[in-house]
This record gives C-alpha cells, sequence and structure tokens, in this order.
C-alpha cells in the first residue's frame, strides 16, 4: 500500500539549538505508529511541524504523494490532531465546539459525534471551560473522530489521564481506527501505553530517528545478555548492536539491537562462566535506545 | 469557513459590543440631558469622539489573537484545515465590523440626536491647525490607526494589558510624529514647497497607509513566522511595520506628485495663429484647425491645481513654461513645433534657469522663431508672482548660444520692482519691456537686443493702459490724468517715437477699467479698436484706423454690462468686421465696418462666463472658464449660426 505520509530530511531548531536533524520516516495506512522519545526530544516540535502550526527549516513532506508547503490547508481535512493540552474556546458548549469544529471537514460524520459524545458521558450543553482535563480530552476525541481523518496524530495526550481512562481509549478507540484503515502516529514518552497496540516504532532521540522499525521486529532483535566471568570480566567485546553495557562484579551486561546468530557466537566465543540471554521489554528497549551514553 | 470563523469572532467580541454601546447610550442620554450647558454641549460629543473611538479600537483589536496565545488554542486553530491568510482576514472582518457597527450608531445618532450631528460637524477647536480639518474624519482615521496597531501587536503577546497600553503608546507615537511632520509641511519645513496646500489631505492619506502598514506586517508575520518563538515573532512584526510605514510615508509623501489631479481646466490664453487656435489647459496645450474642425493635443503636462501654463507662438514654434509638481524649484522653459513635434528642454534650474513663478510668462519668442528671450531671476525668493529680472538671457531657439545680456539701468527700471518683457520689435531688434520700480508708474522700455542700448517711452500709472500693435511697431496708450478728466487716448510710434492723438475720452465715473477698455489691434495692426465709456457704466465701441488718422464711434451701439475681465471685442473677416460680446442680452453682435449692428447671434445658454476668445473669417471661439478653473470652448459658424463645443 502506498505511503500516506512521507517526511524526509526534515530539519528544525529554536534559536540556533537544533531539535529536529534531518528527520526521515513514513507512515502507511491502517497502522498504528509509535512515535517515542524522551520529554524534549521533539515529538510535539515533529508533530506541529506536519500539521503546519509551525515551519520547517528544513525537509520535505509529502501526504498522499502530494508535497506539503507550509501554510497548505486542504490535507488537514484528513488529518485529526490531538495535543498534549487540548485547549479549545472555553466560552464555547461542548455542541457548540463540535458544530464549530465540524464545519472544517467535509467528511464530518455528524451521527458519529453524537454517539461518540454520548458514549464519553458528556454534558452538550456544558461550556467547554468547566469541562475537567479528562474530559476535555475525550471531547477532543470526538472532534478529531467524528471527521474520519485518514492520519490521526496525537500528541501524548493521555499523560494526564488516569488508568482506566486511558486503557479504555487505547484499546477501544485506536484499534478501532486501524482497523478502519486510520493510520495513527502516537508520540509518547509513557512507553507501557504502546505494548500492546503498537505496530511500529519510531525512536526520536538528539534529534534523530534512531530506531525506525516494526514492533514485532523490534521485540524480536532486542536481547539482553548477561555474562557471568569467574574472573574479571574482559574488555568490551567489539560486537554490532550494543546498546549499552553495564559491569556488575564479574558480571557484564549487554543490551544489543538487532540480535543475530553471529552476536550470539561472538558472546559465546567470550567463554563466559554463565551466558543469560532474555527478550526485552519495549520500556528497555526505549530506555537503551534513548540513554546518554 | 470564513464565515464560521467570522461568526466565532464575533461570539467571541460580543462582551466587548455591548460595553461600547452601553458606553454610547450613556453618553447620548448625557447629551441628551446637558446638552443645554452651552459649555458642555461641544465638550460631551467631542470627548467622546476623541476617547471613545480610539479606545474601542484597541479593545477589540488587541483581542484578535490574544486569547489564543493566552489559552493556548492557537496551535488548534493552526491545526484546523483552513488557510492562514483566511483566519486572519476572518478576525479582521469581524473585528473591523464591530467597529463599523459603532461608528455608524453614531452617525445615526448624529442624525436622530437633536443638536448632536450640528455640535460635531461645527467643531472648530482644531481650525488653528486648518480650517479644513474635519474632527470626525480625524478621529475616523485615528480610531482605524489604533485598531490595526493594536491588531498587530496581539500576535505577540498574551498579556492583555500590555498589549492594550502598548497599542496605545505606540499609535499615539506614530500619529504624534505624523502630525510633526504635517505641520513641518505646512509651515516652513522641507516639504512646504509641495505640500502647501495639501498637507492635510497627505497627513490623512498617511494615517490610512500606516493604518495599512501595521495590518501587512501583522499578516505577512502570522502567515510565516513559528509562533512558537516569541523572537521571531517580534523581530518580524517590528521589521515589515518598520518597512512598511516607511514605504507608507514614502507613499503618502509622493501621492501630490502622482495624484490624478483636478479636472482639467482652461487657461484664459488663446493665440491665434493663421487658422489656428492654441490654448493651454492644466494638463496640455491644445491646437485646434479652425478651418478643419480638428483638435489635437500637441503637449502634455503634469496637472497644477494652481497655475495654467503661459505660451508664446511665433514662427511656427511654441515657446512655453512648464512646471515640475515642485512649485518652486523646477520651472522650465520648453519649445516645440506648432504641430507638437520636436519637443525640447530649452532651460531648465541651475544657475541660468527659468525660476520665475510658474503661470507668470516672461518669455518670448523673436518674430522669426529662432530666438528666445526670457528673464532670470536667481534671488531664490519665496513669495510667488513677477519679481525683478537679474540677468536678462537670450538662447536660440535651438538650445545654443545662451547669452546673459546686460543688465537693465537701474535709473529706468529701478532696483526692485517688476519687469515684463511685452514685444520683439523686429526692425530694430529690439524688446519693448514694461517695467516699475517699487511705488513708481510703470514705464515701457526699449531694450536693443544688438547694442544693449535702453530707452523709456513714457510712463503710465496704469499697466493696462497701453497696448502694443502685433508687429511690436506701434503702442495705443490711454493717458488718464489724476484727479479725474477726460481720458488722451494716443498712438506711439516705436521707431520714431512720434506720439499721435486719437481722442478724448469723458471720463463720466470710477469705471475700474478705466473709460477705455477691451483694446485690440486686427491682424494686420493698422486699426485698433476699444471700448469708451460714454456715460456712467456705459461703454460704445469704437476704432482708430491708422492711416486715416480717424475715429470711428458712432456710439449707438452700448454696453452697459461688462464681465470682470476677458476680451469683448474681437476683429474678424479679414479684419473688416468686429465682433462685440454683449453680455446685457447675452448676445454676439457683428459689426460693420461702420460699428453698426449687422447681426446679432445670441450666445446659448450653457455657456456660463463667457469670454470671445478669436474670431477668424466665418468662426468665432468663445470660451466660457467656471469659477472652479473648468471650462469649455465653443465654436459659431457665422454662417449657419450654430453652436458647437469643441472642447
Amino acid at each position: 500500500m502506498s505511503e500516506l505520509l512521507k517526511v524526509e530530511k526534515l530539519s528544525k531548531g529554536f534559536g540556533g539549538r537544533a531539535v529536529l536533524r534531518e528527520v526521515g520516516f513514513s507512515v502507511d495506512p491502517g497502522k498504528v505508529y509509535g512515535l517515542l522519545g524522551r520529554n524534549g526530544e521533539g515529538k510535539t516540535t515533529l508533530i506541529r511541524t506536519i500539521m503546519g502550526v509551525i515551519p520547517r527549516d528544513a525537509g520535505v513532506m509529502t501526504f498522499k504523494g502530494r508535497a506539503l508547503k507550509f501554510g497548505d490547508a486542504d490535507y488537514k481535512k484528513e488529518i485529526g490532531y490531538i495535543p498534549e493540552d487540548a485547549f479549545f474556546y472555553g466560552g464555547m458548549s461542548v455542541g457548540g465546539l463540535l458544530e464549530f469544529n465540524g464545519r472544517f471537514f467535509p467528511k464530518w460524520d455528524a451521527r458519529k459525534a453524537a454517539d461518540d459524545l454520548e458514549r464519553s458521558g458528556l454534558d452538550p450543553a456544558a461550556k467547554v471551560r468547566t469541562l475537567s482535563r479528562g474530559q476535555q480530552l475525550k471531547l477532543a476525541f470526538v472532534a478529531a473522530l467524528a471527521a474520519r481523518p485518514e492520519l490521526l496524530l496525537l500528541d501524548d495526550p493521555t499523560s494526564g489521564l488516569d488508568v482506566p481512562t486511558r486503557r479504555d481509549f487505547l484499546r477501544d478507540v485506536i484499534r478501532e481506527l486501524a482497523a478502519g484503515g486510520t493510520a495513527v502516529l502516537f508520540a509518547t514518552h509513557l512507553v507501557h501505553e504502546l505494548e500492546r497496540i503498537v505496530d511500529h516504532l519510531f525512536i526520536i532521540h538528539g534529534g534523530r530517528i534512531v530506531l525506525d522499525e516494526t514492533y514485532e521486529k523490534v521485540k524480536s532483535l532486542a536481547r539482553r545478555a548477561v555474562l557471568g566471568f569467574d574472573t574479571e570480566p574482559p574488555e568490551s567485546p567489539t560486537l554490532d548492536g550494543v546498546l549499552s553495557q553495564r559491569r556488575t562484579g564479574k558480571d557484564l551486561e549487554l543490551i544489543v539491537y538487532p540480535w543475530s546468530e553471529a552476536v550470539e557466537r561472538t558472546l559465546l566465543a567470550l567463554n563466559a562462566a554463565r551466558l543469560e540471554i532474555e527478550p526485552l521489554s519495549l520500556e528497555d528497549i526505549f530506555t537503551s535506545f534513548v540513554q546518554e551514553t | 469557513m470564513f464565515k464560521t470563523l467570522v461568526i466565532k469572532e464575533w461570539k467571541e467580541k460580543a462582551p466587548i459590543a455591548v460595553f461600547g454601546l452601553g458606553w454610547m447610550v450613556i453618553s447620548l442620554a448625557a447629551f441628551l440631558i446637558f446638552g443645554d450647558d452651552p459649555d458642555l454641549r461641544e465638550l460631551m460629543p467631542v470627548t467622546f469622539l476623541i476617547i471613545f473611538f480610539p479606545f474601542i479600537g484597541v479593545m477589540l483589536g488587541a483581542g484578535a489573537f490574544e486569547s489564543e496565545f493566552r489559552n493556548g488554542s492557537w496551535a488548534y486553530l493552526l491545526s484546523r484545515p483552513v488557510r492562514k491568510e483566511t483566519i486572519w482576514l476572518a478576525k479582521l472582518t469581524a473585528l473591523l465590523s464591530i467597529m463599523a457597527g459603532f461608528w455608524l450608531v453614531f452617525i445615526g445618532s448624529m442624525a436622530v440626536v437633536p443638536g448632536l450631528g450640528e455640535v460635531v460637524r461645527g467643531f472648530k477647536w482644531l481650525e488653528f491647525l486648518d480650517p479644513g480639518l474635519d474632527l470626525f474624519l480625524l478621529m475616523l482615521l485615528s480610531s482605524v490607526l489604533y485598531f490595526s496597531v493594536a491588531f498587530s501587536l496581539s500576535i505577540l503577546s498574551e498579556r492583555q494589558l500590555s498589549l492594550v497600553f502598548g497599542s496605545f503608546l505606540l499609535s499615539f507615537s506614530v500619529q504624534a510624529l505624523l502630525s510633526y511632520l504635517a505641520s513641518q509641511a505646512e509651515d516652513q519645513g522641507l516639504l512646504s514647497g509641495v505640500y502647501r496646500f495639501l498637507w492635510l489631505d497627505v497627513y490623512f492619506l498617511a494615517l490610512v497607509l500606516s493604518s495599512l502598514a501595521f495590518l501587512g506586517a501583522s499578516l505577512i508575520t502570522f502567515r510565516k513566522v513559528d509562533f512558537s518563538q516569541s523572537r521571531k515573532k517580534n523581530l518580524s512584526l517590528a521589521k515589515y511595520a518598520i518597512l512598511f510605514l516607511i514605504l507608507a510615508w514614502i507613499l503618502a509623501v509622493a501621492w501630490p506628485v502622482f495624484r490624478p489631479g483636478p479636472e482639467e481646466g482652461l487657461s484664459s490664453q488663446v493665440e491665434v495663429v493663421g487658422s489656428m487656435a492654441f490654448f493651454s489647459t492644466s494638463r496640455g496645450l491644445y491646437r485646434y484647425d479652425i478651418v478643419r474642425d480638428d483638435l489635437k493635443k500637441v503637449a502634455k503636462w503634469r496637472p497644477n491645481s494652481y497655475f495654467g501654463v503661459s505660451f508664446v507662438i511665433a514662427g511656427g514654434q511654441v515657446l512655453y513654461d512648464a512646471c515640475g509638481w515642485n512649485l518652486q524649484n523646477s520651472p522650465e522653459l520648453r519649445i516645440m513645433n506648432t504641430d507638437g513635434s520636436g519637443k525640447r528642454l530649452l532651460v531648465g534650474g541651475g544657475p541660468d534657469g527659468f525660476p520665475l513663478w510658474p503661470g507668470y510668462s516672461n518669455f518670448l519668442l523673436s518674430p522669426d522663431g529662432k530666438m528666445v528671450v526670457y528673464l532670470s531671476d536667481q534671488n531664490d525668493e519665496t513669495v510667488p508672482g513677477p519679481r525683478t529680472a537679474k540677468r536678462t538671457v537670450s538662447i536660440g531657439a535651438d538650445g545654443t548660444g545662451l547669452k546673459k545680456l546686460p543688465p537693465l539701468d537701474p535709473a529706468l527700471a529701478g532696483t526692485g520692482g517688476d519687469i515684463w518683457i511685452r514685444a520683439w520689435h523686429e526692425p530694430s531688434n529690439s524688446l519693448l519691456l514694461m517695467v516699475r520700480d517699487q511705488g513708481s508708474p510703470w514705464s515701457l522700455l526699449t531694450y536693443n537686443l544688438t547694442t544693449g542700448a535702453q530707452a523709456r517711452l513714457f510712463e503710465t500709472p496704469r499697466a493696462g493702459s497701453f497696448l502694443i500693435s502685433p508687429g511690436g511697431d506701434k503702442v495705443l496708450i490711454v493717458h488718464q490724468p489724476e484727479g479725474g478728466g477726460p481720458a488722451d487716448v494716443t498712438l506711439l510710434d516705436i521707431a520714431s517715437s512720434e506720439i499721435t492723438p486719437v481722442m478724448k475720452v469723458e471720463n463720466p465715473g470710477e469705471s475700474i477699467w478705466g473709460p477705455v477698455t477691451r483694446k485690440v489691434w486686427n491682424r494686420k495692426g493698422d486699426k485698433v479698436a476699444f471700448l469708451a465709456e460714454q456715460a456712467r457704466g456705459v461703454f460704445t465701441p469704437a476704432v482708430y484706423m491708422l492711416k486715416e488718422r480717424r475715429v470711428i464711434m458712432p456710439g449707438n451701439c452700448r454696453v452697459k454690462e461688462m464681465p470682470y475681465f476677458g476680451p469683448m471685442l474681437k476683429w474678424a473677416s479679414e479684419d473688416a468686421k468686429l465682433m462685440l460680446v454683449s453680455p446685457e442680452d447675452r448676445s454676439l453682435k457683428i459689426l460693420d465696418p461702420g460699428l453698426a449692428v449687422e447681426r446679432s447671434v445670441p450666445i446659448p445658454a450653457s455657456i456660463g462666463e463667457f469670454f470671445l476668445f478669436c474670431a477668424t473669417d466665418d468662426t468665432v471661439l468663445m470660451g466660457e472658464i467656471s469659477e472652479d478653473h473648468r471650462g469649455s470652448i465653443w465654436r459659431l459658424d457665422l454662417k449657419t449660426e450654430k453652436w458647437k463645443r469643441i472642447w
């Protein structure tokens, strides 16, 4: 299937500080993409740049094969965007805001908006400013989904929500969207939220995409190897893919990505008294990629 | 989407609208209640105008983007599928429409509330600046400026108080600077030469363009700049605002140069050469072929509201003065062939320049059209009008051979009076100059261009007391003795200095034109006609025949109403017949050689203030110049007695 969104060599800086450095990736329809990065690593900047909220310094973006310029507006009709803080016009009512929002989107599904609003338990007459943060987020989802987007950009929206809400949201909404052909790019630093839903992972660090791989592959190729020696551990072995290593007494712990038979043979050749190899959690993988060395 | 955004803005700004309307209602109520007090009667509405509209402009403008930055919804707004220009324009439209609403309510109140309109229209406090200063217009434009500044600044900050204060400060500063510059232009400043008459228009234009400058800077910044970076926002707005303000002010200052100008106005000068009539307007010189009834514009010049262009024709050349947009510094002397070809600049500015005040012709072509003389005055005096020539300059019509002629003898011409070049006496290659020292009578001098010899021919207290013949060899002189008594009409022969008595005219009244007026030579120069006052305010045409040395004045043709100025007599039919305008019955009378009325042709009512411009064998050209300097030229076919407007 053709790419829905493609980003090439995208760079953006603030006041001389580069936040994004030649970032490139692509998004296909019907998949859920996780964009992981520590706070301040440029996730919000990347998403705002895609949404044309802020201009890019360099790079090319295409949406459905069409190159995007800063100031273009039409492509946004097919993109749902939920920022970290879903600020709306506080003076509007919930129903009024949805009506206002609906006028911008040609595929606006008023019935879906009404159904989702009812499911969310929000009062259409309530003023937006009276809603809690969680309620505002629900409203944001109602508004975004009723637009029938082809791409949904989520900028860490669940960070302030309680666990049951987050879980429901993740299970119900995102998978439903992906099943319907909508691509979801979910930026977050709460790694565990992605474990059960993500198809593809991007990890952004130091302004660059340091990991761009399917979740399955990442899970299968990331390993922690602990080598136990009777004497002092040897110097670090010459080995591709070592993300981190740690010495604890006579033990040497290595985080390796991608794991391969060649790596395993190299480690066996070190004649350690003990060799333990185990898969990594997503959180461990993320931590290994973004930790400062 | 635009409509959606506009409605959203209206809803958001409803509290300001209610607040403003409340203020207006209270003010109007106060005017109605306390309007009887003569002090309060003007104070209240004027204070309201001066305070309310700038204030409401700033309040509306400052709220344009400020709330979105304050609550963070700007990212939401900018991520909607709508172009930034649309967002910007929707906000501007919504807010300006609220402003317009306030103005409409106020205008409506002026019409409805008794006395309010009169007070606002009759406001006088600012008359010391300019009588034409309209407070209503001033505050309307000022409020737009205050709004525009606040609207622009609102993209910079989420702090409303700072925005309001900053907007007031910046708007006031811009307006104060403009006012200062305008006062300089109006007074004695750098621009006074150009803007003496236009400073108020330029000032108002500058207010409008300054408003547009701020709005333009706001639009570009809103479209291009990363709103998450305050420094970039600030720098962008400042950069474009300064750039556009400079452009706006340059445009405002340049406007008088490029403005369309007034409607084309007619000058009162018409010269006839053969069958061609030439007349100038505020925009050019026209040549009218009387026989073919064909009008052609042979020269164009920049419209000038205040002065016409003078020209002389001789030897197939037209010599004319042309002033540029700067009335003080750039009058020029230009020349061309009578068909409009071969236009060239003869004399511009500089040490030998032609700096006379435009509209005061002081130049002459030799009868063969090959030589030009003009008066050059490098005094740099700022007072308009004719002034003492420091040099008489001659130059070939081809632009070569510029020569400063010997100065005039102070004993003859004085040192600080007026000098006019009047005629070129070809046989002696002399100029006839009319000169007057300050406080002295006018003198007619001869100035020999070959030898520089100068001589006084006669003195007369009235500049209009003589008329030089077409060949420059005879002068009809009217002597009016001081203290009353009959006027002597004499004829002076330039070559021989012989003076021939023509007639005595009783001086029955104190006519502003004198007892002999509207003198006109025929083309050959052997007859001269004039109107002589027979009884108080009653004039009759007379003709002096040079060869016969006799006057024809039957006295039965009378004129009782005289237009203030303008020719009333012209020769026609190969100098055989005289045309006379008769204002009292609005007719043109054709007189036979004995000055009896041969026939009378009514002048159409559509010709208002008329002048008889010229008459050829079968055609009369009559012009109309109204008070606003517009006009028209009409042609009368003497055979058919049909009038036709030709310009």
